[in-house]
């Protein structure tokens, strides 16, 4: 993305008379900045939707901006219907800052989200901790990387009894409910655990023989090994469960470094209960 | 590109034209800018943006002030110039401390009548007292000049009993018997 600064003025401009209401001829440096910066959030929107059909590269500046800020109200326009979709169903499994993240936090941002004067600005702080980083995002883009792995969170969670969700989750911290940490990532790594050993999810504990054969497994291998069994893991557990779905399989790949380095490091100490919690 | 350059970038050629423009209405109160006087008043503006962290989109705030002032007995030619550059700094200040809740007009509407009935064309009066004890009540909430747009509010404010008849006899009085 390369513009010149006399292409973007007449926009921030337009821009900056309209959010003045046509009644001030000027604004603080802070305001043209943050105007500035709403113009370039508009314009990536548009150059990062190259796949889009709405994307034409021979059109004038002001045209990519306008383009820019429809496809910004598609985006938040798609947020609103995952919101409303995992609404119907949506576990927080007891634990507060899910809760108040997705359903305090998504309906402010669809009601305080400006696409015109200020698209940059997150509103929200997303304090749930995903399997993937959208520190990187802001604005819409942001929101809706999240949501949109909130959403897969629900459906992969979705598939196994609330009560086992939350027994995993209490044995791994009794204080699960004030705990800011992913459900999804706790449960995942113990759900590798039973496919390891083709121990049914139902069969809830792992007996001290399942320890040594999970142990067994595990041992003498890298991180990076590990980590391509718990991906092939994954993999059994997306084709088994979910048919196939790649978008999950993407999601729950993420977490494969992290769970292999807590199995490593516990393996190494002899402490896989603590890992492999039910 | 820096951030400096594309905010001065701002600044159009198109001021110098506006400005020039208003000496066909002015030339009637007596007052007119040379193009001298214009550079004089653009390079001021915009020091007075910079000082003030400003930028100014299209259309300048100048000719509004000029058109607004230049019917004002305390205005003449020999002190025209200054007092543009003045009220141009007074403007802005005041915009900012008024925090971007007042409209131009209102702002200016304001800055008139104040000037011409209770300053008596002294700007530091109107800068350090009138503007500033209206500011303040602007950041603290009020909202009436959107009705009034800025005319007549500085009395609601004011804080000083201002000249009227009965209080020039009472002090004729005090001064005569003294």
């Amino acid at each position: 993305m390369d513009y010149q600064m006399e292409e973007l003025l007449p926009i921030v401009s337009e821009l900056a008379q309209k959010y003045a209401g046509y009644e001030s001829t000027s604004i603080t440096y802070e305001k043209a900045q943050s105007l500035m910066e709403a113009v370039l959030f508009c314009l990536s929107e548009y150059n990062n939707s190259a796949a889009d059909s709405l994307v034409q590269r021979d059109i004038s500046v002001k045209e990519q901006y306008n383009t820019g800020v429809k496809l910004l109200s598609e985006k938040v326009e798609d947020i609103r219907k995952i919101f409303n979709e995992i609404s119907f169903q949506f576990e927080d499994f007891g634990v507060k800052c899910l809760y108040d993240t997705v359903q305090k936090g998504i309906p402010q941002f669809l009601k305080w989200y400006d696409i015109k004067f200020c698209p940059q600005n997150t509103i929200l702080t997303l304090d749930y901790p995903l399997l993937i980083d959208c520190s990187s995002l802001t604005g819409a883009d942001a929101v809706y990387k999240y949501i949109r792995a909130i959403q897969t969170e629900q459906k992969f969670l979705g598939k196994f009894d609330r009560n086992y969700v939350m027994l995993v989750y209490k044995k791994y911290n009794s204080e699960y409910s004030d705990i800011t940490e992913n459900i999804c990532s706790i449960v995942l790594t113990n759900i590798v655990g039973h496919i390891a050993i083709k121990k049914p999810f139902h069969d809830i504990d792992f007996l001290y023989e399942e320890y040594l054969q999970l142990s067994k497994i595990f041992a003498g291998k890298s991180i990076s090994d590990i980590e391509n069994v718990v991906k092939d893991l994954i993999k059994k557990i997306v084709s088994q469960f979910y048919e196939d779905d790649m978008d999950m399989l993407e999601y729950l790949c993420h977490e494969t470094n992290n769970i292999a380095v807590r199995i490593y490091t516990a393996n190494q100490h002899e402490q896989l209960s603590k890992v492999f919690v039910s | 590109m820096g951030e400096q350059n594309w905010l001065e970038l701002l600044n159009s050629q198109t001021w110098l034209k506006q400005v020039q423009a208003t000496n066909q209405y002015t030339e009637k109160f007596g007052l007119a800018l040379s193009e001298k006087d214009t550079e004089l008043l653009l390079a001021e503006k915009n020091n007075t943006l910079k000082t003030e962290r400003r930028v100014e989109f299209g259309q300048s705030i100048l000719p509004q002030i000029i058109y607004a002032f230049c019917d004002s007995s305390f205005i003449l030619q020999s002190n025209y110039v200054d007092t543009l550059i003045r009220l141009q700094e007074i403007f802005y200040l005041y915009k900012n401390e008024m925090q971007d809740e007042i409209t131009d007009d209102e702002l200016i509407h304001f800055m008139k009548e104040q000037f011409e009935t209770v300053c008596y064309g002294d700007l530091d009066y109107l800068e350090g007292t009138c503007l500033d004890i209206f500011a303040q009540a602007v950041r603290a909430g009020y909202r009436g000049y959107q009705k009034t747009q800025g005319f007549g509010e500085f009395e609601k404010f004011d804080i000083v009993q201002r000249w009227d008849k009965e209080l020039y006899l009472e002090t004729l009085r005090e001064l005569c018997w003294r």
